[in-house]
């Protein structure tokens, strides 16, 4: 445990660099250059950037990937002719072809999946939250830390450039299965693509293990004094949680990808069995394209764990700091990330249930799959209980973590319906799915990533990113949300499966034409929205205002680092913990947050906290940024909050 | 600083550009004059082709400037506003408002899946026209309410909560973290409610996949590769012959075994229609050549993947007959259909083949209709043998190779 440690000699024995305590506030004995300290930095903050802004430019790429095919989708029959100035010869006439339709699915899935809501979400926050929130100067291993940075950025490279070359990027799905994905023959997509595809995801993996490995270890020896597990803030134990699920899930896949690369270039047969492809007959004997899928699964399920739950750490934090009230039953969110990490491994058969698998591991699948459900619901009841009674301040990040909250409760009942093998029977593989999925994963999760974006952007970059633009943003994007991915659950019951590039060969589809074209309208509503967070994003962090230490008057350690990034985190001492993080509004108290540093002995004395650092600069509600001289300040005291306990503070004093 | 700084260099900008624009329709003006006054020297040997490109470049650079215009226009406006010190949202209280859109897109919320229930849920699968499928069916409605009640309560309270409790300068937030029996009851309610649905479901999974069935099931086989169904029935025999991947080839495609006497009077048929007699088990024999496919029929609910080197095959009676299906959605044009439910490349979208549920006579009329393996791909020489008397093995005879035929 390191609090037996004193901080010091924690951060001699684990920093790089280990020039003791930092005295000298921020002044470096080595100076470090451009590339040290913005390319390859060992600085968990600077990395937390890193994988914050590739996973954004990767998540625009992803989005309007998305928008191609549901212009596709909607507009079927009609050629647009703009789209060959874009995608070119894969929209000859502005057509575009049914196997590069397939491709920017594939990618967009694989993006979306792990670029951005892997990487981008739990790389981002992990690293820049771990060692604030537990009180460590760095990770346990700063280098392997920009290893990991870096071997994700080599991959999204190689996941980018397999766009541009001729045979066109991956197109099997972002599944993968073979023997689609391992016979390039069997389809343009399965080519030079998918091998960059494969190799892509293989330092992807490495990428994310080195992270896991990094976080799990930081986090179990690296805490400061009095920072007991049971004191951790939520988002830390989510971190860990995920950190575990990927170091035991991506191997697996490693192993998944080896034998499928072994297959497409080796001539193995770990996949492929009794294949006529094209009117040739192919040697490959005994293996089990459903092989394949037991291996992916056995990542995939954990995988979408391993991007709702940092979403679930982000927004149990906020909604506490924004509602004003201790998380409601902090031990039972703790449990049921514990029992949704530790299920989470035994219900990936729920994917395969019409695979032909035998029905009795269907059975098997289906009871671990509906068990899921329990922690679930707790951790849903736990957050409205949370808000219940609470004194909410919409800040862009508390919208953000309520409709987490909404889109979760949405997407997670659907699950109820395809976890149920019979009721999967009719749905599997329709846009039930997509619909699912897409809201419980995809938008509960990017969601989670608005929120930890808005909330510790200050953490970031010392700025306040505007709050107006943040309304609009939320605001478009719930609503585009619902609007994309709710009428998809009819879609899907109507029978429609998924991955069709165009509505107009069944009966069953071609009826949904109008609706698709609505969907479409809303998805380019949608992605449009998020232009407006990257103008709020790259104009807040340039020209931002100036943010206050502790802007949303939370109790995290984060919150007592200063505002300009150094490096080492704190400039004296790393602070002792007393308490908590969840003391918010508790009774006797001067102010409606006791952040964890606070002693008793602190409240005691009366000591002024609350204006640690931030001096009577506090906008609660962030004002509108881009150097506007006028921009209201709302300040809390004169707002929000009339100091009732002031009487005790004066006694104290 | 920089305020100033971009103010000046924007208006500048604005400047310059309006000149270049202004330069640019008046210059378009000039130029179509010369050119016509050319034009009128000259003759009528104008090439159209290039004038019509001048203009139409002159117009696209007019059209540029014009949104880059629109856009200066807009960043200025909104500069300008913060340099006045012209906010119109100045006294809103955000924190109130975003209380009141809580209410408010609570409201749009419930309005709008109203609406796509009346407009959109009429289009799904009408209740499933299979045994098992109905049983499905009491499952989907159980799951149904059960989650649709949670839905609502618990969006509703979501919705409300934001709205009810947002900052008050006059309240204070409960100091509430913990609640054990309230825990202990929201932990145990949707346990118990679960195991209904496990339990039911597991029943339903297993009613699937050891169905009751009074009589023995039809036996199709439906081979998928990339991108078209083949299907082979059985002959007199009710048997469906052996078959070898490895004998697949374009006069065999599907690699039936010429040594197994059951698949001589096998049928193998091409046509996009899958015949089914209604109220007869059957069961559907799923085989991949090439790829993975998935052999969906959504509304008997019947869905397996045909896999590559491994058979599967999924069991289910019909109910209803493409007719009264017809009468029952009042659509003349209904027809039963069957996808592929896993992607297999390209044209995954389009494998369509129509199934068709009719009564027992008309389907055994249909199928006796159909050639059976041998005689099928017959050479014309061939003499017509009455069929009642060439015993099969005779007839065989006609399709394996030449030598074995020569020997006849």
């Amino acid at each position: 445990m390191a609090s037996e440690l004193s901080p010091q000699a924690v951060h001699a024995l684990h920093t790089h660099d280990a020039h003791g305590a930092h005295a000298d506030h921020g002044h470096h004995h080595h100076k470090e250059s451009f590339i040290t300290k913005y390319v390859f930095s060992q600085d968990h903050k600077m990395i937390a950037k890193q994988f914050l802004i590739t996973g954004i430019v990767m998540g625009f790429i992803g989005g309007l990937m998305s928008l191609i095919f549901r212009l596709q989708l909607a507009y079927p029959d009609t050629p647009m002719p703009f789209l060959e100035g874009i995608v070119g010869k894969w929209a000859k006439d502005g057509t575009l072809d049914p196997s590069f339709y397939m491709s920017l699915v594939t990618l967009h899935g694989t993006i979306m999946v792990f670029f951005v809501l892997t990487a981008g979400l739990s790389g981002t926050f992990s690293n820049l939250l771990i060692p604030y929130q537990i009180g460590a100067r760095d990770m346990a291993s700063p280098f392997l830390n920009m290893l990991s940075y870096w071997f994700f950025f080599t991959s999204s490279v190689i996941m980018i450039v397999s766009i541009f070359i001729e045979s066109g990027p991956a197109g099997p799905g972002w599944t993968v299965y073979p023997p689609l994905s391992a016979l390039p023959q069997s389809m343009p997509g399965s080519g030079l693509g998918m091998t960059l595809w494969l190799v892509s995801m293989t330092l992807f993996i490495v990428s994310s293990l080195m992270g896991a490995l990094n976080y799990i270890s930081t986090i179990l020896n690296m805490r400061t004094k009095g920072m007991s597990m049971t004191r951790m803030p939520l988002t830390v134990w989510a971190f860990l949680f995920t950190a575990i699920l990927g170091v035991l899930s991506f191997p697996v896949l490693v192993s998944a990808v080896v034998l499928l690369i072994f297959d497409r270039s080796l001539g193995t047969s770990f996949y492929l069995s009794e294949i006529v492809l094209q009117g040739e007959v192919l040697a490959n004997e005994g293996g089990s394209p459903i092989l394949f899928q037991h291996l992916f699964w056995f990542l995939g399920h954990p995988e979408v764990y391993i991007i709702i739950m940092p979403a679930f750490g982000i927004s149990s934090e906020i909604i506490a700091t924004n509602a004003r009230k201790p998380i409601f039953g902090y031990r039972a969110m703790i449990g049921s990330l514990m029992g949704i990490s530790f299920l989470s491994f035994i219900v990936w058969g729920h994917h395969m249930f019409v695979t032909g698998m035998n029905p009795f591991l269907g059975t098997v699948f289906i009871i671990a799959t509906l068990v899921i459900a329990v922690p679930s619901a707790v951790k849903t009841f736990n957050y409205l209980a949370t808000l219940w009674q609470g004194n909410i301040r919409f800040t862009p990040a508390m919208l953000f973590s309520i409709g987490l909250v909404s889109l979760f409760i949405s997407g997670g009942l659907t699950g109820l319906w395809l976890g149920n093998a019979p009721l999967d029977v009719p749905l599997h593989n329709t846009y039930f799915v997509v619909g699912h999925f897409h809201i419980v994963m995809g938008s509960a999760a990017i969601f989670g990533m608005f929120a930890g974006v808005y909330h510790w952007f200050p953490k970031m970059f010392g700025k306040l990113m505007n709050a107006r633009l943040g309304y609009l943003h939320f605001w478009l994007t719930f609503a585009a949300a619902y609007m994309v991915f709710f009428p998809m659950h009819f879609i899907g019951l109507a029978g429609v499966p998924r991955r069709y590039y165009a509505f107009t060969e069944f009966d069953i589809a071609s009826k949904f034409m109008d609706l698709n074209v609505f969907i479409t309208w809303s998805a380019i509503l949608g992605v449009g929205a998020q232009f407006i967070f990257l103008y709020n994003f790259v104009v807040s962090a340039i020209w931002g205002r100036k943010s206050p230490q502790n802007p949303w008057r939370a109790n995290s350690l984060e919150w007592t680092t200063p505002v300009e990034h150094i490096h080492g985190n704190w400039p004296g001492e790393i602070p002792a913990v007393h308490r908590w993080p969840f003391d918010y509004s508790k009774p006797g108290a001067p102010q409606d947050f006791i952040p964890q540093h606070i002693s008793e002995q602190d409240l005691k004395d009366g000591k002024n906290y609350w204006d640690e650092g931030g001096g009577d600069d506090h906008p609660v509600v962030a004002a509108p940024s881009g150097g506007g001289a006028s921009a209201p300040v709302i300040e809390p005291e004169k707002v929000y909050y009339k100091d009732e306990t002031s009487e005790a503070d004066q006694a104290g004093a | 600083m920089w305020k100033n700084w971009t103010c000046k260099a924007c208006t500048l900008a604005v400047f310059f550009l309006f000149l270049a624009t202004a330069h640019v329709a008046f210059g378009q003006k000039t130029l179509g004059a010369e050119a016509a006054a050319r034009a009128a020297e000259a003759g009528p040997v104008v090439d159209p082709a290039a004038k019509g490109e001048w203009v139409s470049i002159l117009i696209k650079a007019v059209q540029g400037l014009g949104l880059l215009l629109l856009l200066l226009v807009v960043f200025l406006t909104s500069r300008l506003a913060r340099l006045v010190d012209f906010d119109p949202f100045k006294n809103w209280n955000a924190n109130v408002m975003n209380a009141r859109m809580f209410a408010v897109f609570g409201a749009i919320f419930a309005g709008f899946i109203l609406y796509e229930l009346k407009y959109h849920a009429p289009y799904i699968l009408p209740s499933s026209a299979s045994v098992h499928g109905a049983e499905i069916d009491n499952l989907y409605n159980i799951t149904l309410i059960m989650t649709g009640l949670v839905f609502v309560i618990t969006q509703a309270l979501l919705f409300f909560y934001a709205f009810r409790y947002q900052n008050s300068p006059r309240r204070k937030a409960l100091y509430y973290p913990d609640n054990h029996k309230l825990e202990l009851i929201w932990t145990l309610v949707p346990a118990l409610a679960l195991a209904v649905v496990v339990l039911y479901g597991v029943k339903v999974w297993n009613d699937i996949h050891h169905p009751q069935l009074a009589q023995e099931p039809i036996r199709i086989e439906v081979v998928a590769e990339q991108f078209k169904w083949t299907l082979r029935y059985s002959g007199d025999d009710a048997t469906l012959g052996k078959y070898d991947y490895k004998k697949i080839t374009g006069d065999n495609p599907l690699g039936l075994d010429s040594l197994d006497k059951a698949a001589h009077d096998d049928k193998v048929v091409y046509t996009k229609e899958l015949h089914l007699p209604v109220n007869r088990p059957v069961t559907l024999h799923a085989r991949a050549k090439d790829v993975l496919h998935g052999m969906y029929i959504p509304h008997f609910a019947v869905n397996v993947y045909a896999v590559p080197g491994m058979p599967t095959q999924f069991t289910f009676t019909p109910t209803m007959t493409t007719d009264q299906m017809r009468r029952k959605t009042g659509n003349p044009k209904f027809n039963y259909e069957m996808a592929c439910g896993q992607l297999c490349g390209s044209s995954h979208y389009n494998m369509r083949v129509v199934v068709i549920i009719e009564d027992e006579a008309s389907y055994k009329k249909w199928v006796a209709e159909q050639p059976t393996w041998i005689t099928k791909d017959a050479p014309a020489t061939a003499p017509e043998a009455p069929k009642s008397d060439a015993p099969k093995g005779q007839t065989a005879m006609n399709q394996i190779p030449v030598r074995t035929a020569s020997l006849q």
